[in-house]
């Protein structure tokens, strides 16, 4: 796969790049959606979206980002020839 | 946990965010590399990344840090269960609490604590989640309380109202409760100013990076079949915490609504005085020094202001608070009693593995034989069970207190050296070491400052938020030390380039 070496990137420069991407939608979920928390919550009697979030909805965007990770990076090993058997 | 966020609403789901996502980090930055590295230790990756001893007894310092005071939280846990069920007081529960822990991790070694650690956690996810599905049914919110909760907490909020939450607590009523508390804080006041904004962001970011460098969490991944197998593992753990982290919000707004809710016969809050000292959970909690009911303005009605409680008793107190058969009880408290106990078991071991195989075997006696060293770890299995007692009996902070100490300890002095260890080829002993003194050093004078010494809090940065000063610290002494000498030699960068990539030999067989 990496024969035309010097101009494809390399497998970390791929691995680097989807952890950015991984980091990236992690601080989303993480940290900036909560600084809204309260605007999520909405007015007095509207359904409780900075609760849900917080209590629920962070916690399985966090799961399934994981997976999602994985599954990326498995292919990139694979591309690369550097998986285990 | 659900306790945290039933006095303390939502700025305490806080830890909930940073809990789970911290093993986003797990898997992405550290778990699969630390496997490919084949280490069976943290402080073994430390030691042989970085090279020389001095790194590897930081490490070590650091783990035993972290993770006693994180043993001393779940024997108090054990011993609040054992103070409730056997009517004794709360300093001789931890002593039958630790026996438990004790006889469990002796019995068996590496392998009982991961099958006891299954069986346990099914106990767990039973006992705690049966409570709430009873309640959401029982109170008539829907099948499912995950759903069903969001409805109740536009009950509870209500309810808020109607009681004067937040209205100010008689003094000498405060006075005569001693250190338990009122509840103060809405179930769901969201962050609306920058302080509050900024106290939930700086508690989410010191829970992740502490679940990223606490040595149990990660030593569970050092085993794994595979390096892929080490990432998908990482997801399935998180799944099923998620599990029992979801619940916590559900138990913690139905609990409430029990409480407070006027039509119900179990809520108490607003009706006699006399009725609610003669109930048989409120005088069981009492005598055992959890709960106190004080009628401040001498008026037989029971306020919100006027039911005082530690708020670690509320999973335990949950059903028979809402009135569910007393076959329940006994159920949440051998739950409560396996989760303590599964997390004890990790941690004490986590620590006699550090000190017997890096302090021991690694630093002080390198031929000592395998017989020699289980002796030595069992001893230290003791030794520091006796202590984590010791010290929980001395009720510095509260479970969820202590349990925020830990992951502070760790992130302060373990996270960067970790992380940049895989992620960045330059960092280098000096670096390292100057990384994890300082960063510890910095966490801990911080909090005794602030804890003891009588400073006030820089930026709302509490007791439970330390790292927020020991990182930095660490962050920046790492690189700068690190660049202020000489790169790590040819070695140690071929060791990095080959645990970046899953094929291979396992760098180190120890």
């Amino acid at each position: 796969m990496s024969n035309n070496a010097t101009e494809a990137p390399s497998h970390w420069d791929r691995s680097k790049s989807l952890l950015y991407k991984t980091l990236a939608i992690w601080i989303f979920f993480a940290f900036i959606i909560h600084w809204f928390g309260d605007a999520l919550n909405g007015g007095a009697g509207s359904f409780p979206g900075g609760y849900f979030m917080a209590g629920m909805g962070v916690q399985i965007s966090f799961a399934i980002l994981v997976f999602w990770f994985v599954t990326k990076q498995s292919q990139l090993d694979d591309e690369f020839g550097v998986s285990e058997d | 946990m659900a306790g945290g966020i039933y006095m303390n609403g939502y700025p305490y789901m806080a830890f909930l965010v940073g809990w789970t996502g911290g093993y986003v980090l797990v898997a992405s930055l550290i778990a699969p590399y630390l496997r490919k590295f084949g280490c069976y230790t943290v402080p073994d990756f430390i030691g042989t990344r970085y090279g020389g001893n001095l790194a590897r007894f930081c490490a070590v310092i650091v783990l035993v840090m972290a993770s006693f005071t994180y043993v001393t939280a779940q024997i108090n846990g054990t011993g609040t269960v054992a103070a409730r069920m056997l009517d004794i007081p709360f300093e001789w529960g931890v002593w039958v609490g630790l026996s438990g822990i004790l006889a469990c991790s002796m019995l068996g070694g590496m392998r009982a604590v991961t099958w006891t650690q299954v069986a346990q956690y099914i106990v767990l996810i039973v006992a705690y989640l049966l409570p709430v599905f009873w309640m959401s049914n029982k109170l008539g919110y829907g099948l499912i309380p995950h759903i069903a909760q969001f409805d109740a907490v536009l009950a509870v909020q209500e309810l808020e109202v109607l009681h004067n939450l937040g209205a100010a607590v008689d003094p000498a009523a405060q006075k005569a409760a001693g250190g338990l508390k009122a509840l103060s804080v809405g179930i769901n006041d969201a962050s609306d100013t920058l302080m509050a904004k900024w106290k939930f962001f700086t508690l989410v970011l010191c829970m992740m990076l502490g679940t990223a460098s606490l040595p149990h969490v990660l030593m569970r991944y050092f085993t794994t079949a595979s390096v892929k197998a080490a990432r998908q593992s990482v997801g399935w753990s998180l799944v099923f915490i998620c599990l029992l982290y979801l619940t916590a919000p559900a138990l913690a707004t139905f609990t409430k609504l029990s409480l407070l809710d006027p039509n119900l016969a179990t809520g108490i809050i607003g009706k006699s005085f006399a009725d609610a000292q003669s109930l048989e959970w409120v005088q069981k909690w009492t005598s055992a020094g959890f709960l106190k009911l004080v009628d401040g303005n001498g008026d037989g009605i029971l306020q919100l202001q006027e039911f005082f409680m530690n708020g670690q008793i509320v999973v335990l107190a949950t059903p028979e608070i809402a009135g569910l058969p007393y076959v329940i009880s006994g159920l949440v408290a051998a739950g409560g009693l396996a989760a303590a106990m599964s997390t004890a078991d990790g941690l004490l071991l986590a620590i006699a593995n550090a000190l017997s195989h890096d302090l021991y075997y690694k630093i002080i006696d390198p031929k000592a034989d395998s017989g020699k060293r289980l002796v030595v770890a069992r001893v230290l299995l003791l030794a520091i069970g006796a202590a984590g007692a010791y010290v929980a009996a001395q009720k510095l902070t509260g479970i969820l207190g202590a349990v925020a100490w830990a992951f502070c300890f760790a992130n302060s002095g373990l996270f960067f050296p970790l992380v940049l260890g895989i992620w960045w080829k330059r960092a280098n002993r000096a670096g390292a070491i100057a990384g994890m003194i300082g960063g510890l050093t910095a966490g801990t004078a911080y909090l005794y400052a602030i804890r003891w010494g009588g400073m006030d809090p820089w930026l709302g940065i509490d007791h439970l938020r330390f790292g927020m000063i020991g990182m930095p610290v660490s962050l920046i002494l790492m690189i700068v030390v690190s660049k202020a000498t000489e790169a790590p030699d040819e070695e140690t960068m071929k060791m990095v380039d080959s645990i970046r990539i899953p094929k291979g030999e396992v760098v180190q067989n120890s």
